[in-house]
């Protein structure tokens, strides 16, 4: 059987192909990294800026840390003293505490460049966020919608994906009291708090996430234990705490602490 | 239940105000009637006020059933004051209204001629003369010193003008004087308008009105250059746009809107026009269409003319700027914030989230640097208002929490750190207000809290009441 190819179809494909190679090298997709070395390498270049990052909190309790880690990541992938839009719905903000600014500078974020929007609905966040995203003006679009609205669903994620992808403002969903369900971020972690290096004199230390990377479109998923070091903005990875803080109830077998093994 | 009001057939007929509703009924079996609402008379003469917006930005009430317009400078536009007023009458008659109205030199005496004679327009020459013809009811004072006057033998307000002033404010009172000035126009009493008068304004009359939605958004887009041209010129943009359209039908519909920039090109507006229109409860309906449509500058505000550099980040503060327009005309100025820093102790108090619109032309507010840098965060990411009760178990009476339950979750504390003591600013709250002490708290998950005990133990508090306030990070 002779199975006849039409050439010049073929490199029309083949030109086409590396074309978009060619386009998606000169896109502006720069990465941001989290200042340590080890979980750097495992992203390879890092986290992709235009694009949109999901972020979990585990349970209710947890709601800080994970605010607290969006915090981080927006501060990682944005130039300084660009303004950083928030758009929270009025719920969230009454079941998990409202945005506080002065803690916020405590994490190494300057008030100034904030500017926080109050949506009533979750349709009016995803609307402010395609807005806020169009512009390229914004260093970091910080979403905040409560529990699993209907309206978040595959297409209007793969809407700010794309609005970020062409702007390369990026996005950071923050899903408090919700659960994952299948959607366009490119990457999604879940948040728990972990426990802190005490700074002396039995005071919490600085932040500390268990975070792990439950999807990565673009690579290895992974797990880690993060300190966020406000002053220099950077994440380092540490050690869990062993378990002797707890201490052992008599009755039952030791176990180990559950948020440090995931 | 006694007539407020009557119609003209009723009036001829002989009924008259303030008479008993029974006697009325006496007198006509088949009395047509209607329950007096002076909330909607009210209504009714404020959308009068806002169609006689047509004639002068300068319209004010006149009483409950009056209006007052001041039409210097724009009587040219329409003919002379006669086809002014003739004007007026027509239209006003084709809703329906019947109008009595009189233009003289003056407010007072343009009240007096409308509601006390024929009315007509009274040239300043003329203007003694006939006010003396008046009869003394058009001076309006209390009864008490109109019978006085009349039982003097004063018929017209002629034959009280020629009295010396020193008696007549003896012996009547210093009002009737006031009133003799005002209507001679020796007193001068400007009127108070209903609408801010514009910066600079623009407007199209259309001799066949517009009903369909494209033409009248070229007229506006056309307005909106002319607007801008004008601001140019004066080296302004504007803060506060309002576009007008007067219906056919007397209708008039206002659209605001705010910026936090002063707008200075038609693209720009026509952004935050459009959705300004999209949020609106009720949609612009043009019904039988628009004859009048008008852009004013409500408030202007001097540019700054920048010129662009090779630097990106002018071009990208404009861009954020037109961001946080957008969304506060579609969600409301108040609910797109910027954190301004407030000097207090009190955690709730020490930020004030300001509408980033009125803020967004000031140089930002500076925030003071952390106190301790290199340490861990001393306030939390999050802020529970009001701040949620919990229930503690303490280790010590006058320490920090050996656990707590928060929303039927039980933490053992493994860190804490306190207490930083708040005290209440006597200056300002009530005397019940309570000293705070705050604690940072870690649980053995990890999870990190901001909390207080409300009160001491030493000054007799019993229980004191303990609270979350915030979250860490």
């Amino acid at each position: 059987m002779v199975t006849t190819v039409n050439l010049t179809a073929l490199r029309r494909d083949i030109a086409s192909l590396s074309e978009r190679n060619a386009l998606e090298a000169q896109a502006p997709r720069s990465a941001f990294g989290f200042g340590d070395r080890s979980i750097d390498k495992v992203l390879g270049k890092g986290l992709q800026r235009g694009a949109l990052h999901e972020v979990f909190a585990a349970q209710m309790h947890d709601a800080g840390a994970a605010t607290g880690f969006v915090i981080a990541l927006a501060l990682r992938s944005s130039s300084d003293q660009s303004p950083i839009v928030w758009l929270e719905e009025d719920f969230a903000a009454q079941e998990h505490g409202f945005p506080y600014a002065p803690g916020l500078n405590h994490l190494g974020l300057d008030p100034q460049r904030l500017v926080i929007v109050r949506c009533s609905s979750p349709q009016d966040v995803l609307k402010a966020a395609s807005d806020s995203l169009g512009i390229r003006g914004t260093g970091a679009v910080i979403i905040a919608p409560w529990s699993n609205p209907k309206c978040l669903d595959l297409t209007a994620t793969r809407k700010l994906l794309l609005t970020a992808q062409q702007t390369g403002v990026p996005a950071f969903l923050l899903r408090l009291g919700a659960i994952p369900i299948d959607n366009s971020a490119v990457t999604r972690w879940m948040i728990r708090s972990n426990a802190s290096r005490s700074s002396g004199a039995n005071a919490p230390g600085h932040p500390v996430f268990d975070a792990t990377l439950i999807r990565n479109r673009q690579g290895m998923t992974g797990h880690w234990i993060l300190q966020w070091e406000s002053d220099n903005h950077v994440f380092r990875q540490i050690e869990p705490v062993s378990g002797a803080v707890v201490s052992t109830p008599a009755h039952r077998p030791p176990q180990t602490r559950k948020s440090a093994t995931g | 239940m006694r007539l407020t009001a009557l119609d003209e057939r009723a009036a001829k007929a002989g009924l008259f105000k303030t008479m008993a509703l029974t006697d009325a009924r006496a007198q006509f079996e088949n009395l047509d009637i209607a329950f007096a609402s002076p909330r909607k008379d009210a209504a009714l003469l404020e959308k009068l006020a806002d169609w006689c917006d047509r004639y002068t930005p300068l319209v004010a009430l006149d009483g409950a059933d009056g209006l007052m317009l001041d039409i210097t400078g724009c009587v040219h536009l329409f003919g002379d004051e006669h086809q002014l007023r003739r004007d007026i009458h027509q239209r006003l008659s084709q809703h329906g209204v019947v109008v009595r109205s009189a233009i003289t030199g003056n407010a007072a005496a343009a009240h007096a001629f409308a509601r006390h004679s024929a009315g007509d327009v009274i040239e300043d020459s003329a203007l003694t003369q006939k006010l003396r013809r008046l009869r003394l009811v058009s001076l309006e004072i209390e009864d008490v010193h109109l019978a006085g006057l009349k039982r003097a033998g004063l018929r017209t307000i002629g034959d009280v003008e020629v009295l010396p002033r020193a008696a007549l404010a003896a012996r009547f009172g210093a009002g009737l004087v006031e009133r003799l000035d005002a209507l001679f126009g020796y007193a001068h009493h400007p009127i108070s308008p209903r609408c801010v008068v514009p910066a600079c304004m623009v407007e199209r009359r259309m001799a066949e009105p517009l009903i369909v939605m494209d033409s009248v958004e070229r007229v506006l887009h056309a307005l909106g250059d002319e607007l801008f041209r004008q601001l140019q010129q004066r080296v302004e943009g504007a803060r506060e746009v309002e576009a007008s359209f007067f219906r056919v039908d007397g209708e008039v519909r206002r659209i605001g809107i705010q910026a936090g920039r002063p707008l200075t090109d038609t693209k720009t507006l026509f952004r935050l026009l459009k959705e300004r229109l999209s949020t609106l409860a009720e949609p612009l309906d043009a019904g039988y269409g628009f004859d009048i449509i008008r852009l004013a500058a409500v408030r202007a505000e001097r540019t700054q003319t920048i010129q662009k550099s090779l630097d990106s980040t002018v071009q990208e503060t404009e861009e954020i700027g037109g961001l946080i327009d957008r969304l506060s005309i579609r969600l409301g100025t108040g609910r797109v914030l910027r954190p301004h820093p407030v000097d207090t102790h009190i955690p709730e108090r020490a930020v004030s989230l300001e509408p980033a619109v009125h803020t967004a032309a000031n140089p930002p507010v500076e925030w003071a640097p952390v106190q301790h840098p290199g340490e861990p965060p001393e306030r939390p990411v999050r802020l529970f208002q009001p701040p949620e009760q919990i229930e503690t178990t303490a280790g010590i009476p006058d320490g920090a929490p050996a656990q707590f339950v928060w929303r039927r979750v039980r933490h053992t504390i493994v860190l804490a750190e306190g207490p930083e003591r708040i005290a209440p600013e006597w200056w300002r709250e009530h005397a019940g207000a309570l000293t705070r002490d705050y604690y940072r708290l870690e649980d053995n998950r990890g999870h990190r809290f901001w909390v207080f005990r409300e009160g001491l133990y030493e000054r007799g508090q019993t229980t004191p009441r303990w609270y979350l306030h915030g979250l860490f990070a």
